[in-house]
């Protein structure tokens, strides 16, 4: 037998058993308290944009253990509920990244193979990131972590709720279904990046063949489990074992339509050679990731089934990226594709609302469908559509108090939630920083203080992480993501 | 029509595309010809220089701006434009820019704005820029008429050009060809950088570094003193042709209008601990700055920051917004503070994209410190106009809607910070530019692809 | 006594002998300390302790008074390196990316083979460092750890147990272009060997039990040493130091059903609930993280680095208080005694002193599974002691004798330094040495160059060969050199310390631990083949 997802059965058992700890991880984290999510709170008085039962004016979000209980102009909140006041505000739902690298400890390409399957982002989820802050502040509360686009076949993807400093299990969404990072042109072909040794393909027509085979050799490894199980089945004793490929079982589950594949791509040709393999081997592809050119094909695209999740107004940055245009979103939109705006970059996340208005000055999107564009679409994108992405009763209680229209230069996110968590606080976060500060300097000075001892001189020396900074598919020649 | 045909060329070749911004479709159908006159009525004038006029009208004639006001009298035969319900603005500009300079980042055929070597006073970033590039319609239909672009690499990198983004030639389009010479300040403050050379994390010491950069300053200290003795040496050759020739030496000689005052250093330096070295190596030196910042200033009080910029009279080019904290222990949008510190301690600034790709977004970059750091709307404005004039130098000509100024102006449906506004018309010295460009080429040709 | 001034002398008396250690301060970790009383140490097993126990007829005898006796220490984690790196790329040419055979995969790897006993278990044991956990140095799956004790004459003597644990790092081996070059990567690499070796069991064992119609499969040194790990038979260590760290190990630990062990730790207090419910010891490092050498004092720590070093030393105080069990280990530390320094720092941050005694001796004892052999003061186990002038956790206290399977191993103080007077005299030349022994007197040739106080130089004999000169400075008239000759492999530690007159002088020599002769020397004419 083929086990599937192994993985995920060992992140539940963590996640239950780590609650405890939840508690101690806090007292030491600077975040905020984390209050439990039982409490009721109720956000009223707001112009509340569900996404998908349209706006409501002086409207109301209940918040009841985690979930929405209730959205309307006449919400019953308990007598102990927080209330708050959000008179002039706007409520959204959480905003969905549908391509992110931020919480990523380490590389986020194994760059070795061009067919990187066996790789895990949720290995190496860091909750400790400051880019999940960030994403916060700018109302992001999930995030498709992908892995890198140096490889044809990339490794697996984590779907993740934003939870600052806390364990990594408490941040993956065990209800995303497991996803795949692809890669086309110019990255895994290492146009930009020497390569040493050089590394197999070097042409589109080699990252087709990469794929090609990796499936073609996924197909036949479906094939001798299938044998060695019905031998079994049949009593038979005589029969080895077949050896168990953590490379190959992932794409046996996109085969078998158990793993979402997002697949990153810039020009019209290269998106047709990735319809024509996933036809071939009978695969959908949930996403195209980035997809500037996705406007000169999108008739194929729609008839592929895939879904578009692309850069409202970013390229020009390389030679696939040189016909990017702002107006794809709206092209896409008119041809009936499922279009969701992502940042592939941790700073451009927390200005995905301002992503959204910009679809609807070029070409037209109407403001709810631009909205949509960064909340239920890339929801549907994930398949999580039923528990997240709109202000729906009964949906996880991700929720944002924008001060301003969300499609507006100076909407600025000034409480977040996510599961009914409080996670970002626009003034507990200000004052937070000037917190830390303090308490740096104050810890500094008491070391000072009681210096007795002499440096030990095999001592590992303090000093600030490099930032997980290079968040975004080009500022890495060599990597790409 | 013909310029949809280049494009449909390009998506059946693609190949094709290297060769488009060569071939400059980019000016075609731009360019100056014959300046007509226009009269822009009813509509909301934001002047800058004064207070807007919530019902006004301009007049352009000859390039330049005739008449700004609520009653103007406007030529026989000016071209009328309704402005009811729209406003117009100053050009913005982009204050230190790789327009002209950059076209494809990723390749090195495209990007003229890094030299190699270390130390090139004589380059002059008006040789390099091309008019024809891509990125600067895409610039202008964001309300964006005049960049300063801006060589990169090494110590000093060269000369910075401030150029009007429509023409057929950079002589056509310079404002001023030689603005400032751009240094980059060695940094005395250690700390780890990524080596894609050896793909590791390198370290360096604070006393390292200020070990490092006092050495290098003291060479720049040197050629700054070679640089005085070779001004003064073809000074006296002028005087007195007897004496023995003098071999020429360019760089020397690029230097001689910093030294003598007449071009200032245009000085990039992020920590407050490097800025103020900056600040005292330039006194020292007698020479102009003119600061160019990330917006992090390191772990300074920023009101520390904006009094001392104050006290020493430095003006600020802050680089894009699109920037996180330097450490993590600042607030979470304490780049986008820095504007407004300054703003409120009454230091000029202005805002810049330092791209070409994203020179576009300038404006909603400048939101940002509007949005998170308490910068008036009105002080964002100002510093994508006026104040990027004055700091270059060129506020006699551009930054404002006054009379006899360069008639570089735009036209919107609303707050040209706010990315859903349209820019509707835009003028570059009196000419209404079409607003296409590439994006807009390809959106029209494949907006109703068939079949 | 004159012995030397850089370094502690140590006389190896008698390595099978019987030792009693009278009237000392005992603490034997298994029970509560005996105030006064006597150790009796046999043929290198502890014979009796206690305070009615009689030193035998026959036992040298120690006078204990004002000492204490411990268990001798473990330094429960400490590399060992190879002779030659494993697996290192060809010179020259960049390799491909291996799949099947990543870099760093070499569980099969034995520290047993890398251990010896050289100036680092010397150094050990001068601390009080009984044994050492020895584990392989480089790569994902690092190999298998010995338990040595810090004397014996070869690293298989030495061995108490092997193998202890298999050891695995997280540590990325490839760069950009190798596999696995990322985190991630890692984890692939530990899985999927983890997969093979469950096959190559399944296989083997399949095969054993009827041979017939199936194909032979092939043997595998790689898998053959990971069986003991899927069986539970052998624990298996990661390297962790973050929470975050921590907690994938303890996914790995989960996912295959290990038998798992936590070496490093520094953040393991963050993740205790989840250690103490597996049952997962902690190895933990007394490598505490300190603060950056040559910081300017405008630069701004970040909070959370300023608390990473505060909080470490408190880590040991609240796993006890978690109730997972620790064992301390040198992390790096090179010098030996600097883990007492910073155990001290331990207790200091609130971590009990017995119970930091007890996570130097019977606490790793009880994690390698040895603790019915090493480290607690009980009849019958390994005479393994470390005798002190105090509590072992005061910086002024000294190591008196450290007994290694019942070898003896005595220090004496250091005598203070010379003062620094400048040179008076320039011994530079060859000079001819004679020093007057019970057996008649013995010639040597030293020959010294002397630059302002210090001095360099060769010491030449006959019948000993020659060696360099160790150490030898000169204040005033007063001349002091040390020398270190090899006689059939144990070293004989000389110091002569003389009056220099001219091209004469005159003092005594001392082997250390063995008293002292008196010399004379006498420099050659100059001119000599030397100058």
């Amino acid at each position: 037998m083929i086990r599937l997802r192994p993985l995920r059965a060992g992140l539940r058992l963590r996640a239950n058993s780590i609650v405890a700890v939840a508690a101690l991880a806090a007292l030491a984290a600077p975040a905020l308290a984390q209050k439990p999510a039982s409490r009721e709170i109720l956000i009223r008085n707001a112009t509340v944009m569900t996404v998908t039962k349209g706006v409501i004016e002086n409207g109301s979000v209940l918040i009841r253990d985690g979930k929405i209980a209730d959205v309307g102009t006449s919400v019953k909140a308990s007598a102990d509920a927080t209330v708050i006041d959000a008179a002039g505000k706007f409520v959204t739902p959480g905003v969905i990244d549908c391509h992110s690298h931020i919480a990523v400890d380490g590389s986020v390409n194994e760059g070795s193979f061009s067919v990187t399957s066996m790789v895990r982002i949720a290995d190496v989820i860091d909750s400790s990131d400051s880019g999940i802050v960030i994403g916060l502040s700018g109302g992001v509360t999930m995030a498709n972590v992908l892995h890198g686009s140096a490889n044809a076949i990339g490794g697996q993807n984590a779907v993740i709720k934003m939870k600052p400093n806390r364990p990594a299990g408490e941040l993956i969404y065990g209800n995303a279904p497991p996803g795949i990072k692809f890669a086309l042109g110019e990255n895994p072909k290492r146009s930009n990046f020497q390569a040493n040794p050089a590394r197999y393909p070097r042409t589109r027509m080699g990252v087709e063949n990469v794929i090609r085979d990796a499936f073609t050799r996924a197909r036949d490894y479906r094939e001798v489990w299938a044998r060695y199980n019905a031998d079994v089945k049949a009593g038979k004793k005589r029969v080895a074992v077949p050896r168990r490929d953590l490379e190959l079982e992932p794409l046996v589950e996109v085969l078998e339509g158990k793993r979402l594949v997002h697949s990153h791509c810039y020009r019209a040709d290269e998106i047709l050679m990735l319809i024509r393999v996933a036809r071939d081997f009978n695969f959908r592809i949930a996403t195209f990731q980035h997809v500037l050119e996705g406007y000169k094909v999108a008739p194929e695209i729609l008839a592929s089934g895939a879904g578009a999740s692309t850069f409202q107004d970013f390229g020009g940055y390389k030679i696939e990226a040189f016909d990017a245009t702002p107006y794809n979103t709206a092209m896409l939109w008119k041809a009936g594709i499922l279009v969701s705006l992502n940042s592939d970059d941790g700073e451009r996340q927390r200005r995905l609302n301002t992503d959204a208005a910009r679809a609807v000055r070029y070409g037209g999107v109407p403001e709810d469908e631009a909205l949509k564009m960064i909340t239920i679409n890339p929801a549907k994108q994930l398949g999580i559509d039923r528990w997240v992405g709109s202000l729906e009763r009964g949906k996880d209680a991700d929720v944002v108090i924008w001060s301003a229209h969300p499609l507006s230069s100076y909407a600025v996110a000034e409480k977040v939630y996510v599961d009914g968590n409080l996670e970002f606080d626009r003034a507990v976060a200000i004052r937070d920083a000037e917190a830390r500060r303090a308490e740096s300097k104050r810890l500094v000075e008491q070391e000072k203080a009681d210096k007795s001892a002499k440096p030990n001189p095999d001592a590992p020396r303090t000093a600030p992480a490099p930032r997980h900074g290079l968040h975004h598919d080009d500022a890495c020649e060599g990597g790409g993501e | 029509m013909k310029r949809r045909m280049s494009v449909r060329v390009a998506a059946v070749c693609p190949l094709a595309l290297l060769a488009l911004p060569l071939l400059g479709t980019a000016a075609l159908g731009s360019g100056p010809a014959a300046a007509e006159s226009y009269v822009i009525e009813n509509a909301r004038l934001v002047t800058v220089s004064g207070p807007a006029i919530e019902k006004g009208s301009i007049v352009i004639v000859d390039g330049k701006i005739a008449a700004v006001g609520a009653t103007v009298t406007a030529p026989a035969g000016a071209k009328r434009i309704d402005g009811t319900g729209l406003s117009v603005y100053p050009g913005m500009i982009d204050a230190a820019s790789r327009l002209g300079l950059v076209e494809v980042g990723s390749i090195a055929a495209t990007n003229d704005a890094s030299e190699i070597g270390d130390i090139k006073p004589q380059l002059r970033a008006f040789e390099s820029f091309n008019p024809a590039n891509e990125f600067i319609p895409m610039a202008r239909i964001n309300g964006i008429t005049t960049a300063v672009s801006t060589p990169g690499g090494g110590l000093i990198a060269g000369q910075v050009v401030v150029a009007d983004l429509d023409g057929y030639s950079i002589e056509q389009m310079a404002i001023r060809p030689s603005a400032a010479m751009a240094l980059s300040f060695p940094s005395g403050v250690g700390g780890e950088s990524f080596d894609f050379a050896t793909f590791s994390v390198k370290r360096s010491s604070d006393s390292d570094a200020r070990k490092a950069r006092e050495k290098r300053l003291d060479d720049l200290a040197g050629l700054f003193d070679r640089a005085r003795s070779y001004a003064k040496a073809v000074k006296a050759r002028a005087s007195d042709p007897t004496l023995p020739p003098l071999e020429e030496d360019l760089g020397l000689a690029a230097l001689e209008p910093v030294l003598s005052g007449q071009l200032p250093l245009f000085v990039a330096a992020n920590d407050f601990r490097d800025v103020k070295r900056a600040v005292e190596f330039c006194e020292k030196q007698n020479v102009k700055m003119i600061l160019r910042s990330d917006a992090s200033f390191g772990p300074f009080d920023l009101a520390a920051v904006a009094s001392f910029l104050k006290e020493k009279k430095i003006a600020v080019i802050f680089g894009p917004m699109y920037t996180l904290p330097s450490d993590e222990d600042d607030r979470y949008d304490m780049p986008q503070q820095a504007p407004g510190a300054l703003a409120r301690a009454g230091v000029p600034f202005a805002f810049a994209s330092e791209d070409s790709a994203m020179a576009k977004d300038l404006p909603y970059q400048a939101a940002m410190a509007v949005a998170y750091g308490g910068l008036s709307k009105d002080d964002a404005i100002r510093a994508l106009t006026l104040w990027p004039a004055t700091i270059w130098g060129v506020a006699d000509r551009i930054g404002s809607l006054e009379v006899g100024k360069q008639a570089n102006l735009f036209v919107t449906n609303g707050d040209p910070l706010e990315p859903r506004t349209d820019v509707k018309y835009l003028f570059i010295r009196g000419r209404n530019i079409p607003l296409v460009s590439r994006q807009t080429q390809l959106y029209d040709a494949y907006k109703s692809r068939v079949p | 006594m004159n012995v030397g001034f850089a370094r502690k002398a140590c006389v190896l008396v008698c390595s099978l002998d019987v030792w009693a250690i009278t009237g000392a301060r005992i603490v034997p970790v298994s029970g509560p300390p005996i105030e006064k009383g006597t150790i009796v140490v046999r043929d290198g097993l502890i014979e009796s302790v206690g305070a009615a126990t009689v030193a035998p007829a026959d036992a040298r005898l120690i006078d204990g008074a004002g000492l204490t006796v411990y268990p001798g220490l473990i330094d429960s984690f400490a590399f060992v390196e190879p002779e030659t790196k494993p697996d290192g790329p060809p010179q020259g040419q960049p390799r491909a990316p291996d799949r099947e055979n990543p870099p760093g995969v070499t569980p099969q790897r034995e520290a047993i083979d890398l251990v010896k006993n050289d100036a680092r278990m010397e150094g050990l044991r001068a601390a009080g460092f009984t044994s050492m956990l020895a584990v392989p140095k480089g790569g994902v799956f690092r190999g298998q750890s010995v338990l040595v004790n810090t004397s014996g004459a070869s690293g298989w003597a030495m061995t108490v147990k092997s193998p202890v644990a298999m050891h695995l790092s997280f540590e990325p081996q490839g760069g950009f272009a190798q596999y696995p070059g990322s985190l991630m990567g890692v984890f692939s690499v530990i899985r999927q060997k983890m997969l093979d070796a469950t096959q190559y069991r399944q296989l083997r064992e399949q095969y054993a039990s009827s041979p017939a119609g199936l194909r032979r499969p092939t043997f595998s040194r790689e898998y053959e040493s990971l069986i003991p790990i899927l069986d539970r038979s052998l624990p298996i260590s990661f390297e962790a130091n973050r929470d975050r760290e921590i907690a994938r190990a303890i996914k790995l630990v989960d996912e295959f059903r290990l038998s798992g062990t936590i070496a490093g730790g520094r953040e393991a207090w963050k993740v205790a609930a989840d250690l103490e419910s597996r049952r997962i010891p902690v190895l933990l490092s007394l490598n505490f993280p300190e603060a950056p050498m040559d910081l300017d004092p405008e630069t701004r720590e970040e909070l959370k680095d300023v608390r990473d070093r505060l909080e470490a030393p408190a880590c040991a105080a609240k796993l006890a208080k978690a109730g997972v069990r620790f064992a301390f280990q040198s992390g790096g530390i090179r010098s030996p005694k600097q883990m007492l320094t910073n155990a001290a720092k331990a207790i200091k941050a609130g971590l009990p002193a017995d119970a930091a005694l007890r996570a130097l001796t019977l606490s790793p004892a009880e994690i390698f599974g040895v603790s019915n052999q090493l480290g607690s003061l009980e009849p019958g186990k390994i005479a393994n002691l470390v005798v002190t002038s105090g509590d072992l956790f005061d910086e002024k206290t000294k190591v008196r004798f450290t007994f290694v399977d019942g070898e003896r191993f005595e220090y004496k103080d250091e005598p203070a330094p010379m003062p620094a007077e400048s040179a008076a005299v320039d011994v530079t030349g060859t000079w001819e040495i004679e020093v007057t022994t019970p057996d008649g007197p013995q010639k040597a040739t030293l020959e010294m160059t002397q630059k302002g106080n210090s001095v360099t130089g060769m010491f030449r004999t006959e019948m000993f060969g020659s060696s360099e000169v160790k150490s030898a400075f000169v204040s005033g008239k007063k001349l002091t050199v040390n020398v270190m000759l090899n006689i059939g492999g144990n070293p004989l530690d000389i110091t002569f310390a003389g009056d220099v007159e001219g091209d004469t002088m005159k003092g005594t020599s001392s082997v250390a631990g063995q008293g002292s002769m008196s010399f004379t020397g006498a420099r050659k004419p100059k001119g000599g083949k030397l100058r």
